[in-house]
């Protein structure tokens, strides 16, 4: 498998409360794993991963900011030059929503003008078995649905959990990136070395990263 | 769990599957006669329920998967009814008339029927895979175990030490492992609850037959021996068949570990089988014993050749029971597992690789079997091996600084060793006292023997640091004639203070040799707790009782709003700070660990005692490490470094007005990254600076960003190395410019490796996961990382420093 077109890098950043699942999404996408007690990051991870979108190779080279409020000043750093944003708000925490809202408004703001926004509601896998008495859904879809119609964003609601639609909004972000994007620079040459790395739909077969212990 | 089998039961690839299929039947059903006939029963129930002229289907049938799938899964059809037949999942391999032909004469023709048996079966696979998982775990854990106190051993040598072990090791205590695992088998869970009360049953009846004197154990070995043979003999295609279900069944998470396992076992089985040729005939009443003898005795080490290396400053937490009771746990709580019963190194991280997979079983079973939060600290990056995380001789190497061969280190095991001489010489300049005769050094045939000897020295140089610490400690105590509060602050009651900071060192002996032991390999753990207290000058800040104080304000409900949300935050980070550490999150026992409510209320009075800072992320982090620190630390202790190092150690900004965590420093840290960027870096390293910075367009403060606002906790794979950088931070009369030496001495490094890379997100990926990293083990040598710093260090001018500072915050 080789890519017949220059690789698309997109630099995407993630942003949203603390502990609403940014990095447990970006876990979920980038090696489709998922942990439980992901530890906080601080200052702001970095990751990347490649998907093939028809005959598109896309690079997302990641940056996962922390959530804690007091961090957010650090946040134009990394969005300044992104493509594309993640908005990442728990579904069963309206704080979180709120949020989400401040950084879109924020983002239209201070950041480039093209960038691409998806408002991503997670932990789906919570409120999946909601019953009409004992909801633990705070955030209603309509909700986040207005909100990315008024403000031109993507819309998910995602389980890192489940993995549930995670690969879709980052399949709906590359698409939105249009070709002429595709990095010139140093990386487009080094961009094969990693061809084939993903197969998110295999699920399951990162087992072969792992081998014997000594 | 010490006489636990090493190598119980399930990862065989020869035709031993039956026999591993039995011990862990054993475990969960009892008494293992059974087991053994039930592995025939299916099969002969099956043939017998079928009539005579239909042979010839039956017989195509029978060399159907369906068939071979019956024989395949003994364990399954005795773990939920005796005899039972299988049917096994594959049955769409077969034709249809075939399938046909089942129905008819199985069910009836009764669809349903067949339905309903699928879904048993289905019932059964999933259990026991389940049981598997659990059984491999605990296997591996041990198995880790006995890697992790040879060092990075290749199968080769631990079959080796398998064999020798076997051969010295005699029989007993076998059935007291028996036992044990049957009785641990009861108290899993996992057992539906009849099942569970006909096993304890079962159990009770075998009891008297399970404490047998040597000739009875021996008969009955003998009889479990014989049948395996016959087993096997007769039907190699059900050998076969169960060996290929076993690997099946592992090979979704655990076929890694089966390479590495598969040797050794294969070896003592074998032998095991041959030694049975003095067998006589057995009269075969399936004693429960069989279990025993399927388990190698290699659990009772000999005394002699698995006496674990002499840690001296391990920290083997033998009281953490006190400790527990302490912390506010009650009894029942608390048993946490000992350390040593799972693959944690002496810092309490489990072994990384277990689990991962551990962690992967427990959330695919929906989390049945263990609801733990099971977690890996790190698992984003492939981390394949980092066994060597753990205490193996390259994590112990960091005790003193003779790191520098650590890289190569790591490929003693497995490579022949041909290098002992450069690691005899590296010895020798890190540590010319300790007496070396070449003697000891002499190359041996096996890299054991090597890492054994390297264990020693290594020993032996923990001593004499040790052993210089003591006279030091004396001496000083001698001179300044006072036991307490000799070192002071930064150790400046070392100096009269009239010197500038560049004389200290030259002028007084005491503070330049305090100075030097710390350069060379940290504060030993013993003495870790009373320097760091000083050094930081926690000490002076130190009011008795003022930590209950703190902790119960900030367990009022009514507290002010600012507060409630700090520590909303910090209740948010404690299950996730070092879920992979034993010591904070009990993975098997699926409860947090010991050092989980001391890090909240250390955390939780942090924020009432500077509720203008309140709880930064990071801090737990910072805390969580030093409450590994070092043994039975008393949080209080802790909270009180932690409140020095935040008051007098870590820089100030804005004239010192704000604090380093103060939420408005965040300004000032991010200009001290920019700092780096524009001046000390291409000072320090104008090509790399030029490769990086001109060339790739790496932005070098979303790397070391990072690194300040945690300390430098996530740069280093051990724990060890975090313990001298920061002993050597609290001496840094001005920590900025520590901390903007530490930053680039870390870049230093890693110079050839980044020189090579051309794509700047690689940079990225690898400045900014260093601990999650196999190559950051390789580069980061304490003593080159702190010789460089200590360079950098004399080049950074802080008068020139505050110039920059104050030019750049009138830019922005």
């Amino acid at each position: 498998m080789s890519f017949p077109n220059p690789v698309t890098s997109v630099k995407l950043v993630l942003l949203g409360e603390a502990a609403v699942g940014k990095s447990s999404l970006v876990l979920r996408f980038v090696s489709n794993e998922f942990q439980e007690n992901k530890e906080p990051t601080i200052g702001a991870a970095f990751l990347t991963q490649k998907l093939t979108i028809g005959d598109r190779a896309i690079k997302y080279e990641i940056w996962d900011t922390a959530g804690q409020e007091r961090f957010a000043s650090l946040a134009p750093m990394y969005y300044r030059n992104a493509q594309a944003a993640l908005v990442v708000y728990d579904v069963t925490k309206p704080a979180s929503f709120v949020k989400a809202r401040q950084w879109v408004k924020e983002l239209r703001e201070q950041a480039s003008k093209d960038i691409t926004i998806a408002l991503v509601g997670n932990k789906y896998d919570l409120v999946e078995d909601d019953n009409e008495e004992d909801l633990v859904r705070k955030v209603n879809v309509e909700e986040g649905q207005n909100l990315a119609d008024e403000e031109g964003l993507l819309f998910f609601e995602t389980s890192a959990k489940t993995g549930y639609n995670v690969k879709d909004v980052f399949v709906a972000i590359g698409n939105k990136i249009p070709e002429a994007t595709a990095s010139g620079s140093d990386t487009a040459t080094n961009q094969t070395s990693g061809e084939g790395r993903i197969d998110l739909s295999g699920g399951g077969n990162f087992n072969n990263a792992t081998s014997g212990c000594c | 769990m010490k006489d636990q089998p090493l190598f119980g039961s399930e990862e065989s690839s020869d035709n031993l599957g039956y026999s591993a299929r039995t011990v862990l039947l054993g475990k969960i059903s009892g008494p293992i006669n059974e087991t053994v006939n039930t592995h025939q029963i299916p099969n002969d129930s099956f043939t017998t329920e079928i009539d005579n002229d239909t042979r010839t289907a039956t017989d195509s049938i029978r060399d159907s998967p369906v068939v071979s799938e019956t024989s395949r899964t003994p364990s399954a059809s005795s773990i939920f009814e005796k005899g039972e037949t299988f049917l096994g999942s594959n049955l769409h391999q077969l034709s249809d008339s075939h399938i046909n032909k089942l129905i008819r004469l199985r069910f009836g023709g009764n669809l349903l029927q067949l339905v309903k048996q699928l879904l048993l079966d289905l019932a059964k696979k999933e259990t026991e895979l389940i049981i598997l998982r659990r059984h491999s775990f605990i296997k591996e854990q041990e198995f880790y175990k006995l890697c992790s106190e040879y060092g990075n051993l290749s199968s080769l040598e631990v079959d080796k030490i398998l064999q020798k072990s076997l051969q010295k090791t005699d029989n007993s205590g076998v059935d007291e492992v028996l036992l044990e695992l049957i009785g641990g088998a009861l108290n899993e869970d996992y057992l539906p609850t009849k099942e569970k009360q006909l096993a304890m049953e079962r159990t009770k009846e075998d009891k008297p037959e399970n404490i047998p004197q040597r000739s009875r154990k021996r008969e009955k070995r003998v009889s479990s021996d014989s049948k395996l043979h016959h087993k096997s003999n007769k039907s190699t295609k059900e050998g076969e068949s169960q060996q290929e279900s076993v690997g099946r069944i592992r090979s979704d998470s655990q076929m890694s570990q089966i390479t590495a396992v598969t040797a050794p076992r294969a070896t003592w089985l074998k032998k095991w089988l041959n030694s049975t040729e003095d067998l006589q005939d057995v009269s075969g009443h399936g004693t429960p014993s069989v279990l025993g003898s399927f388990i190698p005795n290699i659990l009772k080490p000999n005394n002699e050749t698995m006496k674990p290396p002499m840690e001296l400053n391990s920290i083997a937490r033998e009281n953490s029971d006190e400790e527990i009771l302490d912390s506010g746990y009650s009894p029942s709580d608390s048993v946490i597992p000992q350390a040593n019963d799972f693959s944690v190194d002496k810092y309490g991280f489990y072994d990384s690789h277990n689990i991962r997979k551990v962690h992967k079983n427990v959330s695919e079973n929906s989390g049945d079997v263990h609801t733990n939060k099971a977690n890996i600290e790190r698992g984003s990056m492939t981390m394949h091996n980092d066994a060597s995380k753990n205490s193996s001789p390259e994590a112990e190497f960091g005790e003193f600084n003779i790191l520098n061969k650590s890289a190569a280190f790591v490929g003693i095991a497995t490579t022949d060793l041909t290098n002992a001489k450069d690691i005899k010489s590296e010895k020798d300049k890190s540590l010319a006292k300790v007496d070396i005769n070449g003697e000891s050094l002499t190359i041996h045939n096996t890299s054991i023997q090597k890492l054994k000897q390297l264990g020693e020295l290594h020993d032996l140089g923990n001593m004499e640091m040790e052993k210089q610490w003591d006279q030091y400690i004396k001496s000083v105590e001698g001179h300044y004639k006072k036991s307490n509060n000799l070192f002071g602050i930064r150790g400046l009651n070392l100096v009269d203070g009239k010197d500038s900071p560049l004389e200290y060192y030259s002028n007084n002996k005491y503070y330049r040799q305090l100075h030097d032991l710390i350069d060379k390999g940290g504060i030993p753990p013993k003495h870790r707790g009373s320097i760091w207290m000083e050094l930081t000058g926690g000490d002076n800040l130190r009011v008795n009782g003022e930590f209950e104080r703190y902790y119960q304000l900030s367990i009022d409900p009514n507290a002010d709003k600012l507060i409630q949300s700090n520590l909303n935050q910090v209740d948010l980070d404690l299950n996730r700070t070092m879920p992979s550490n034993i010591f904070f999150n009990n993975m098997l026992q699926n409860k947090p660990g010991p050092l989980y409510s001391k890090l909240k209320r250390i955390l939780y009075a942090f924020v009432l005692y500077k509720p203008e800072i309140g709880y930064c992320q990071g801090m737990n982090k910072i805390v969580g490490n030093l409450l590994l620190g070092y043994p039975n630390i008393s949080e209080e202790d802790v909270f009180w470094i932690f409140v020095g190092l935040v008051e007098e150690i870590l820089p100030r900004f804005k004239t010192s007005k704000l604090n380093y965590f103060d939420f408005q420093s965040l300004q000032s840290i991010k200009q001290d990254q920019k700092i780096i960027c524009d001046i000390y870096f291409p000072k320090f390293m104008p090509k790399l600076h030029e490769h990086l910075i001109q060339n790739l367009g790496v932005q070098v403060e979303f790397i070391t960003i990072n690194w300040w606002l945690l300390l430098f906790t996530e740069n280093f794979l051990t724990l060890d190395v975090w313990f001298k950088i920061f002993d050597n931070l609290l001496l840094s009369i001005v920590p900025e410019t520590k901390l903007i030496a530490l930053s680039l001495a870390v870049f230093k490094m890693f110079e050839s490796l980044l020189f090579n890379i051309d794509a700047v997100d690689d940079v990225y990926l690898i400045m900014n996961n260093l601990n999650h990293n196999s190559l950051s083990k390789m580069n980061l040598k304490y003593s080159e990382l702190i010789h460089t710093s200590d360079k950098f260090e004399l080049r950074i001018d802080p008068k020139k420093l505050n110039e920059y500072r104050l030019a750049y915050s009138l830019e922005y």
